[in-house]
């Protein structure tokens, strides 16, 4: 089984987030990126299937070559080799874009990608990959088994879980779940010399037009004044909450 | 060239959810200068939603898809969108609906925005503002596309009723 697992690279979560270019643009000064956390979870999952079921495991991702230290930490973690596309990710998809010819020409029967990326929080690229692929596709999974080009997902639904029986070729959107957080591998000394050895190739990107472009940036408003509501007014209470926060 | 929006239920019943993307939807229209048609699969009581905005309501009847299925679901609401020739399709941020929604975007060669949270500040450029860099800020986004797929965050509009009535047709679309 070949697999590829997708990864974007992003600010670490506790990363202060700014804008640069008249807010046009996020500010990358002084941030620190990792491999997105939901991506891990997908690498790790691979990793098992590579030491249980002997699939070999590339790891891919669309952006610069700033990008290359988090496919660096991909592979000290186990990948058996990298890809980059050499372009800038402008929108979903024309990530997805890019990502098929890479799935296409390298005749992946597994694909895992994070359900999100915790920047842009978009959720689309593992679908539309997907749909451009024609293949199956199974997000928010929380559990996944192959067992020949048979497979069974579990994917977190609203107000529980849902168990999926699905074949190969698959396009999974993984997430916390898919492997318990404390199976997350921290790449160790042997495996970060190795990294070095592995291959990382550079691909060219194909023609992708964008179908988004992000204008400008906002921050929120800063957090008002508490409003104390009189415990006897209920009413007051369920205004605010209905009208104001929205919440119910 | 109506607004499309799909309405989630749950065992025939609409969900919430439904009732706040037909009142975003609306919001849309009337920016617009159009109207709102309603897709409901396996729902009843759409006329319902004649109340949040939605002047005519497309109901799927169809124990195929009486289990949700992403490609299904997807296939049906781009055929429904092809009829009325809708240029927006607006869907909520439930898990279904973030799992349909890349399909259909793509089916429809059509951009989208997921986790919008207002009405769009233009509809010519087509420009929404959605949640970014997990809430910690918001992104005004311009989709260029003819067809344009609108993810809305729960909870983002809220409720609104206007009191109006939608007609009931059924739809009947082919599935993959």
């Amino acid at each position: 089984m070949k697999i590829l697992v997708c990864i974007s690279h992003v600010p670490d979560t506790t990363s202060k987030i700014n804008f640069t270019d008249g807010d046009t643009k996020f500010d990358t000064n002084g941030v620190q990126f990792v491999i997105n956390p939901n991506d891990e979870f997908g690498l790790t999952r691979a990793m098992w299937f590579k030491e249980k079921q002997g699939a070999s495991v590339a790891v891919v991702n669309v952006g610069g070559a700033e990008t290359e230290p988090t496919l660096r930490k991909a592979l000290a973690i186990g990948a058996d080799n990298a890809i980059r596309v050499n372009t800038e990710a402008i929108d979903s998809f024309a990530v997805a874009k890019q990502l098929s010819k890479v799935v296409n020409d390298g005749g992946y029967d597994l694909v895992i990608a994070g359900r999100e990326s915790i920047d842009y929080n978009g959720g689309m690229v593992p679908g539309m990959l997907a749909a451009m692929l024609d293949a199956n596709y199974v997000t928010n999974c929380i559990g996944l088994e192959v067992d020949g080009t048979s497979a069974k997902a579990v994917r977190e639904i609203d107000g529980g879980k849902e168990t999926v029986s699905t074949s190969l070729p698959l396009v999974i959107g993984g997430q916390k779940g898919l492997v318990e957080e404390s199976d997350l591998r921290i790449p160790n000394m042997r495996g970060i010399m190795m990294a070095r050895k592995k291959p990382l190739t550079v691909l060219e990107p194909t023609d992708a037009n964008a179908e988004t472009k992000a204008v400008s940036f906002v921050k929120p408003a800063p957090k008002g004044a508490v409003k104390l509501v009189d415990a006897d007014n209920i009413d007051e209470l369920v205004n605010l909450l209905h009208n104001e926060a929205k919440v119910i | 060239m109506s607004i499309i929006v799909y309405t989630e239920s749950e065992k025939g019943k609409l969900k919430k959810t439904a009732l706040e993307v037909v009142s975003y939807a609306k919001a849309i229209a009337d920016q617009m200068g159009t109207s709102v048609t309603a897709v409901a699969i396996n729902a009843d009581n759409t006329e319902s939603l004649g109340n949040y905005g939605a002047s005519k309501v497309l109901s799927i009847k169809n124990d195929t898809l009486n289990t949700f299925n992403a490609k299904s679901y997807a296939a049906a609401l781009a055929q429904a969108v092809k009829q009325e020739e809708a240029k927006v399709v607006v869907v909520s941020s439930s898990a279904d609906s973030k799992y349909l929604a890349p399909l259909l975007a793509v089916g429809l060669d059509a951009g989208y925005a997921s986790n919008v949270v207002e009405a769009p500040s233009s509809v010519a450029p087509f420009t929404v503002k959605r949640s970014a860099f997990t809430n910690k800020a918001f992104a005004n986004i311009e989709i260029t596309t003819d067809v344009k797929v609108v993810g809305l965050s729960n909870n983002s509009f809220g409720l609104v009723e206007t009191g109006g009535s939608a007609s009931v047709e059924d739809f009947s679309s082919a599935i993959p």
